[in-house]
């Protein structure tokens, strides 16, 4: 698997919120955006996901424009800003919901992926009554749970405890093979020891590898 | 627990519940200026019984002595937690509310006798009423009494456990004005069910025969206890149950439920204050109003044009709304699992589905209302041109929203050019032609917005967003 973005740029109105991106990223790798608020980095992840349209430029998953036939990039999995989930529901129940709508996965993944993530002693209590952290770690089991083959992770740690927080990094450690992981910050500790290949951006641009 | 149980008649003692006596007192003033002395005993303590004012404050004693029972456990936690359920511990409130009813009940009833005795005097002159005894048709008015009693107490107490306890409060206050006004409003057929006309249950009317009168009452009775029911169950329903329902769908309908509560909230009182106020203005009931009312019908005036555009511009915002809040919401995540096509089908089923159960819900509101059996027919012919309709005026509008800004010109040129054809009276306009076309726009609205997702996602996300 191999995602090309080439001379990608975007502006909304007459604002460049991206500037002449040019990245590869391969199987295997785990990828890190790190860069202030504003920077661009989650309106980089959502042109990944294909909500956006680049203004200029393309991206190619396995040298096809799936932007360009108005599809979204197959098998992936996101977390991008707060996740909405149905809160009068348990965090099983979303996660099983979720899951029958491709029916790819059986309930004792799911409550292996609650497990990773601990909240499996919460999976019964309703998403209303989980934390801003319970609810991170949620978005992110149902961001992994269906061993996608993009797994795009946008500030995936906020609010989340060290001890998950690291449990999750030694998780997507082992999973990286046949994969490609993109994970944004504003913390650049989040990466540390973690990830492959770290990007920075400023103001709409990668100023370093 | 032993305090707790002392304290279970207090109702009997002053305290919050003089309020609850001064109505009663009241009533009682008002009922020793209309007593007639040397009337009928039996009849002097019907009419009483039924008189609609005199009434209204026992109501009110009524409504006031379920409030405080209800505030006074309900805030009695220690009480609550040793219940082990929620439902449980409604079943017990519910019971001491019925118990606290039957004193004030037997309290209201010695009233009438007192009241009587000493100012209307003991005489019997042997009136028949449906061809018996005024004795038992007494006997049947005690009974029918008691069953309002015990019909709104148990509305009370469903309805309170759903929403804020302060709404039942405002709402048995409207049912009192309506039953202090009713007499100036409502018209005397009787071979209709209605239930603004509370004067039915509480005042002598006579039916066609006693078993029509007994099976209409209980048949309110019956909608009131109903109404009660499908509240509590609606409160308690199994959450499990949602996790056959697919998640784009629940979230749409949990939008609809939290993220419009406003909107929908105002919507229900303005729409009230047209079913009341057509009512009033029109003196009757039946054809005219029940169409006018639900905005089908609006070449008859200012008011029901008025009525007629708050429909479609409520609609309208439903499913704009319901469209974009997907876009905004953090449902990214649900869009990267389905096929963008497959996504926008689903979402304009999900708009479909809930401008449908909207849409029934105030046919069904206005049928129990004006309860005009004759009109049944009519209202189905016109039901399924009047749901097609909001639909194809729904979809529009979603067109209109995601189209671009040169488009939307085109569109709004397009609108004023045939606006004669858009907005119709439905009732007149009802043929098989006009079905044809409103199956036809529908379709091509559809696949319309199809083509057009299909080209443009992104920018929609992106103007959406």
């Amino acid at each position: 698997m191999k995602l090309e973005i080439k001379n990608v740029e975007k502006k909304f109105n007459s604002n460049y919120v991206l500037n002449n991106i040019n990245l590869t990223m391969e199987n295997g790798k785990i990828y890190g955006f790190v860069g202030r608020n504003g920077s661009g980095k989650t309106v980089l992840l959502k042109l990944i996901c294909g909500f956006y349209k680049p203004t200029d430029g393309e991206i190619l998953l396995d040298g096809y424009n799936y932007i360009k036939n108005n599809e979204y990039p197959k098998n992936t999995g996101a977390l991008i800003e707060n996740p909405s989930f149905l809160p009068y529901l348990s965090g099983y129940d979303n996660l099983k919901l979720l899951a029958d709508i491709n029916n790819q996965i059986k309930k004792e993944d799911i409550d292996n992926i609650l497990k990773l993530v601990n909240l499996y002693d919460d999976r019964n209590k309703i998403v209303f009554k989980y934390s801003l952290g319970m609810k991170q770690k949620l978005g992110i089991a149902q961001a992994i749970m269906e061993n996608q083959d993009l797994i795009i992770l946008d500030e995936p740690f906020n609010g989340v405890e060290k001890e998950s927080a690291s449990k999750i990094r030694d998780y997507l450690k082992t999973i990286k093979e046949n994969k490609i992981i993109i994970i944004s910050t504003h913390v650049s500790e989040d990466l540390d020891n973690f990830v492959d290949v770290v990007y920075k951006i400023e103001d709409g641009r990668i100023v370093n590898e | 627990m032993l305090s707790f149980q002392e304290k279970k008649y207090d109702i009997l003692n002053l305290g919050i519940y003089s309020v609850v006596y001064l109505c009663l007192f009241i009533s009682f003033l008002y009922d020793i200026f209309h007593v007639i002395p040397g009337e009928d005993y039996f009849l002097n303590i019907i009419s009483r019984m039924t008189d609609p004012i005199s009434f209204s404050f026992v109501f009110i004693a009524l409504i006031l002595s379920i409030y405080f029972v209800f505030i006074k456990k309900k805030s009695s936690f220690m009480v609550g937690i040793r219940y082990g359920t929620k439902k449980k511990y409604d079943k017990y409130l519910l019971k001491e509310e019925i118990k606290y009813v039957n004193i004030l009940f037997l309290i209201n009833l010695l009233k009438y006798f007192i009241l009587v005795n000493i100012f209307g005097g003991f005489n019997i002159t042997g009136i028949y009423y449906y061809g018996m005894d005024i004795k038992i048709y007494f006997l049947w008015i005690i009974i029918r009494q008691y069953l309002l009693f015990l019909s709104i107490t148990y509305l009370f107490t469903c309805i309170s456990n759903y929403i804020n306890k302060y709404i039942p409060l405002f709402l048995s206050l409207i049912i009192v004005a309506l039953m202090l006004f009713s007499p100036y409003y409502l018209n005397d057929s009787f071979n209709m069910i209605n239930l603004t006309n509370f004067t039915y249950l509480v005042k002598i009317v006579l039916f066609n025969s006693f078993k029509y009168e007994v099976i209409y009452n209980l048949t309110y009775f019956g909608i009131l206890f109903l109404l009660g029911f499908i509240t509590y169950n609606i409160y308690y329903c199994k959450k499990d149950k949602n996790i056959n329902i697919p998640f784009l769908l629940q979230s749409d309908f949990y939008t609809f439920k939290t993220k419009m509560k406003k909107i929908n909230i105002v919507y229900f009182l303005v729409f009230l204050f047209f079913i009341i106020s057509f009512k009033i203005l029109e003196y009757q009931s039946g054809y005219n109003n029940f169409f006018i009312v639900l905005g089908i019908d609006y070449s008859n005036g200012l008011l029901q044009s008025i009525n007629y555009l708050l429909n479609i511009f409520y609609f309208c915002y439903i499913a704009i709304y319901l469209f974009i809040y997907s876009f905004s919401d953090g449902q990214e995540f649900v869009m990267l699992r389905i096929n963008k096509i497959k996504w926008l089908l689903k979402k304009l089923l999900n708009i479909i589905i809930i401008i449908l159960i909207v849409r029934l819900f105030y046919y069904l509101f206005t049928f129990i209302f004006f309860m005009d059996i004759s009109i049944i027919s009519e209202l189905f012919k016109y039901i399924i041109y009047d749901i097609i309709y909001m639909i194809c005026i729904s979809l529009g509008a979603i067109i209109f929203i995601i189209l671009n800004k040169i488009f939307r010109v085109v569109v709004v040129l397009l609108l004023i050019i045939f606006r004669k054809y858009l907005i119709f009276s439905i009732v007149k306009s009802a043929s098989m032609v006009c079905l044809f076309l409103l199956v036809l726009i529908l379709f091509i609205e559809f696949v319309f917005l199809l083509i057009y997702f299909y080209i443009n996602s992104n920018n929609i996300y992106e103007r959406m967003v």
